[in-house]
């Protein structure tokens, strides 16, 4: 159940990406497909998406796919004017709906860093233009990976483990040091007051899922 | 449902379209939990279709009632998770109270 979870959020929670692109100028060093695909890949706030409807399911639009339910229109004009290389980034991207925007990854502590200014679309030098149309629309992450909103998603099982109170009656100091040294990770530890064991999740190695056991306390 | 099935009910093999692991495998392990069911499987005849077969054999009770009985046990636990979830993120919110994220300003 758990790794159904994983599934759907990886590959069927719906997002908004750019899926159309009409190009009017580019002369810049990368081919018009080459843009088009980064456009596709920028990660858009999609609180919208699940009121939006899919394209293809949209009953209000004349069949292009373009009307306001069921798309949101972007638009991107740059040319350098300078000798200084310019970057056009996600945040040249202007959307006609404010709700759904490239995702803004600057750090509130304002230092100056390189992601300030967006993810770099391309680079332009003087005289290069770039002027283009996009549309967004409502997809899931089994059509194209550009739609899935997870990065990683991952989920470990936690092991019970339970200790054998009155087991632990029985046994001596010295049978209860040698449970504690038996197991490869540090998990058990002995209060040499009290000669209570307590045990911590944290030495557990949940990969393999065991350790190995001192074969006198295999009961527990 | 397979030939010679027709009169005995208890067995049935059911094929799902449009469906992958994701139903399938959490489907297998809540009828893998009903002490009606005495085998249950399911398997992918190809991976570039999207077909599921899920296999129910039970001890007398028609396998399509122990199907959607187990679906419904599937859909509680959903609901389950998803109450708890929500309230554990609103706790979460009355506790810590954060800045909005800027995720989205310019």
């Amino acid at each position: 159940m758990a790794n159904a979870l994983r599934r759907v959020m990886i590959a069927e929670v719906p997002t908004i990406a750019i899926d159309l692109v009409e190009i009017e100028v580019n002369s810049s060093v990368l081919n018009d497909e080459f843009i088009a695909h980064r456009l596709g890949l920028i990660p858009l706030t999609s609180e919208r998406a699940m009121s939006m409807r899919f394209s293809r399911d949209c009953d209000a639009c004349d069949g292009d796919g373009q009307c306001e339910f069921c798309s949101v229109e972007f638009h991107l004009r740059a040319k350098c004017m300078t000798d200084q290389t310019l970057d056009v980034t996600s945040k040249d991207l202007y959307s006609s709906d404010h709700t759904v925007v490239p995702v803004d990854f600057t750090e509130s502590a304002g230092y100056d860093s390189p992601e300030q200014r967006g993810i770099i679309i391309v680079k332009l030098r003087r005289g290069q233009e770039l002027r283009l149309r996009a549309i967004a629309r409502k997809g899931i992450g089994k059509d194209h990976a550009k739609w899935s909103p997870a990065a990683t998603v991952t989920f470990m099982y936690e092991p019970e483990i339970y200790i054998n109170e009155d087991m632990m009656e029985t046994l001596t100091l010295e049978e209860k040091m040698n449970l504690v040294e038996s197991s490869p990770t540090k998990v058990f530890d002995i209060d040499p007051n009290t000669q209570q064991g307590s045990w911590c999740f944290a030495g557990v190695d949940v990969e393999s899922g065991s350790w190995l056991w001192d074969p006198l306390f295999s009961s527990f | 449902m397979e030939h010679g099935t027709f009169t005995d009910h208890s067995s049935a093999t059911f094929s799902l379209t449009e469906e992958d692991h994701t139903l399938a495998n959490a489907v297998r392990f809540t009828l893998n939990q009903d002490p009606r069911v005495t085998f249950c499987g399911y398997s992918i005849p190809h991976p570039s279709d999207a077909r599921v077969n899920i296999r129910v054999q039970t001890t007398g009770d028609p396998a399509r009632e122990v199907l959607k009985d187990a679906c419904q046990d599937l859909m509680l636990m959903c609901r389950h998770v998803r109450s708890t979830f929500d309230k554990a993120v609103d706790e979460f919110k009355i506790s810590n109270p954060v800045e909005e994220m800027n995720i989205g300003k310019k």
